[in-house]
């Protein structure tokens, strides 16, 4: 199929707010990507920048305010009954807080079974699915009867990566995935992510915070700020020649242990402003260490810079 | 002369098991005006060696060993001395500067508050050296925002005021917890080149403790290293980041390197049933007899059997 699995046009999600709902916090304003089979689209940005409500309208928790979702050819936003069953099946997501995410009074091989359970695809008691999806997280049979407080934070995510596999599913949302694991074991869970990858085929919806790690697991990226994507592309393209302020400004504060050959660090001044009244005109203005006159009045629109390469800023034509 | 130098600290703690030892055998120095950093993984007691030096650990914990402060053993003061040194010699922030700050004053009483309490002055000129201190950390506005509430501030701004808080007392020494891991990374770079500019400013001396070892290779001269209680390698950090000589310290760096993850096997070791020999061998992909079954000694910078020089 020519198509991409994952096709999101013009998506939107505001949220009523404040005492008479009369103000919207526009979490996502208006963001359209793709995603490929097998591949691992990255969003990056701050916290508060909409990545994560970008996440959860894809998965279908929550309703967008407009715009399309379409999942390999069809609209997934109409999906009901049977249909969104199938979807559910096909599209999971892997959690930041493992901990959290995991019934504290089920046991591992009930937890993994879980999602088997759900979906009525247990094949009579389930051991030898269990036993398929442990083997296939690298955690031992061992694990099996205990309790998830008796696992270290490594094997809590493995479970947890295993319950999202678990129905085969074609794309997985993955939201900070390691972000609470620590550097040894974050490189466990990410190698095995890719493994899984290359294995079933499974393509990725990335979201993180982490520049390094994105380098490494993204094939492209977007960058978010305020609700919108301020730069999208090759992750080779965005990191080696970053064109919007807020890339480079982002990339720079990236602490690193090679001192040499880093560029002067891009200190922005200030803190992202509220998403109930974001600034006028191009939303980075007001941090934008290079914003002029047009910047305060007209709001830039992604313009492709090179193949595939696009980004919203006035000055990057 | 070293402002603060520690050896052989240990700490144990009451458990159901008996006497589970968290820290065993910790030495560093830090001399006057010069950084420090303390990294590992969570669960190593790198926050544990803080707060022995603060006297901030529980009562039932066991310390031993020598905590120098200016040549003084701290662990040997009467509590009401320790007060005089805490907070005005030994400052400390944390990770999350919003469960260190009253939510019920503004934020100008409470940076007030300490610095009334290290010199008798007038409401009036306390409101002055807030206004002073809010400004040299680069909170914006602060005649209007002294006056308003924790929650009104940000993360990043929160931490600003615990700094801010940290100096009132111009501090020889500031304990910095884990002080940026809870800000995006653009407020990070704002909070790393801040404490960067305030202790050569200051003239004090900085400790460190993080699991990010390139804020350490930013902030900080030197470097200790510490997995499941120990101090595995000490050193500069241009030398132990450069030619990194335990195996640890090694597999650290390059778990998420530009040219891919290479992940350290298994986890890492709980108190209570730490193995035997060198406490990393189990993962350490180098080990070998020896480092099974007998414990290395700090030698040279490294606490590792293969190191040619032990």
């Amino acid at each position: 199929m020519a198509g991409k699995l994952i096709k999101v046009e013009n998506l939107k999600k505001h949220f009523a707010s404040g005492m008479f709902r009369k103000n919207y916090i526009k979490a996502v304003d208006g963001v359209s990507f793709e995603i490929g089979r097998g591949e691992t689209f990255a969003l990056v940005g701050e916290s508060g920048c909409g990545k994560s409500t970008v996440g959860r309208c894809v998965l279908h928790l929550i309703e967008p305010s407009s715009g399309e979702i379409y999942f390999d050819g069809i609209n997934a936003l109409n999906l009901r009954g049977e249909g969104l069953r199938n979807f559910r099946r096909r599209v999971q997501i892997i959690f930041q807080d493992a901990d959290g995410s995991l019934n504290h009074r089920m046991k591992v091989s009930d937890l993994v079974l879980e999602p088997l359970k759900v979906h009525h695809l247990i094949r009579g008691r389930g051991e030898e699915q269990v036993g398929k999806l442990m083997e296939m997280v690298n955690l031992t049979p061992d694990l099996l009867n205990r309790y998830p407080h008796e696992l270290s934070g490594g094997q809590r995510q493995r479970i947890g990566i295993a319950r999202a596999v678990a129905l085969g599913p074609e794309v997985i949302v993955a939201d900070e995935p390691a972000a609470s694991l620590d550097l040894s074991v974050q490189a466990q869970m990410l190698e095995l992510m890719q493994e899984l990858q290359d294995r079933f085929g499974i393509s990725y919806l990335f979201i993180s915070h982490y520049l390094n790690i994105v380098r490494l697991m993204a094939s492209r990226m977007a960058v978010m700020y305020l609700g919108k994507f301020v730069e999208v592309g090759g992750v080779k393209d965005v990191f080696d020649y970053p064109v919007h302020p807020y890339t480079r400004a982002l990339l720079s504060a990236v602490p690193s242990i090679s001192m040499a050959g880093r560029q002067k660090r891009i200190v922005l001044a200030g803190e992202i402003p509220s998403p109930l009244n974001p600034p006028a005109g191009c939303r980075f203005h007001s941090r934008c260490p290079e914003a002029r006159e047009i910047c305060l009045e007209v709001e830039p629109e992604l313009y492709e810079v090179t193949g595939g390469h696009l980004v919203a800023c006035h000055f990057a034509r | 002369m070293d402002l603060l130098r520690i050896s052989d600290l240990r700490v144990d703690f009451p458990a159901e098991a008996g006497l589970v030892r968290v820290l065993d055998g910790v030495g560093l120095e830090i001399k006057k005006g010069k950084s420090l950093c303390l990294v590992g993984e969570s669960g190593c007691g790198k926050t544990i060696v803080a707060l022995s030096i603060m006297r901030l650990l529980l009562e039932n914990a066991y310390v031993s060993g020598e905590i120098r402060f200016n040549g003084q053993d701290i662990l040997l003061l009467e509590e009401a001395e320790m007060r005089k040194i805490r907070g005005r010699e030994i400052a400390m922030i944390f990770e999350q500067p919003a469960t260190c700050l009253n939510p019920v004053f503004t934020v100008g009483d409470q940076i007030a508050g300490a610095v009334r309490a290290h010199e008798k002055c007038s409401r009036k000129e306390a409101r002055k050296r807030v206004i002073e201190l809010m400004e040299m950390v680069g909170i914006p506005s602060p005649r209007r925002r002294c006056d308003q509430y924790p929650h009104e501030f940000s993360g990043g701004m929160q931490q600003r005021v615990m700094i801010a808080i940290a100096l009132a007392f111009s501090p020889s020494l500031l304990i910095a917890d884990e002080p940026t891991t809870s800000l995006d990374v653009t407020i990070q770079a704002q909070i790393v080149e801040l404490l960067k500019a305030l202790i050569v400013e200051f003239n004090t001396s900085l400790l460190l403790i993080t699991h990010d070892l390139a804020i350490a290779a930013e902030l900080c001269d030197s470097v200790a290293v510490m997995y499941a209680g120990e101090i595995v390698e000490r050193g500069s950090v241009k030398e132990v980041f450069k030619n990194p000589k335990h195996p640890y310290t090694g597999a650290l760096l390059g778990a998420i390197s530009s040219d891919g993850f290479r992940p350290i096997k298994g986890s890492v070791p709980e108190f209570i049933r730490l193995p035997r020999g060198c406490r990393f061998h189990p993962r350490c992909s180098l080990s070998q007899d020896v480092c099974r079954h007998v414990s290395p000694k700090m030698r040279n910078g490294v606490r590792c059997h293969l190191w040619p020089e032990n």
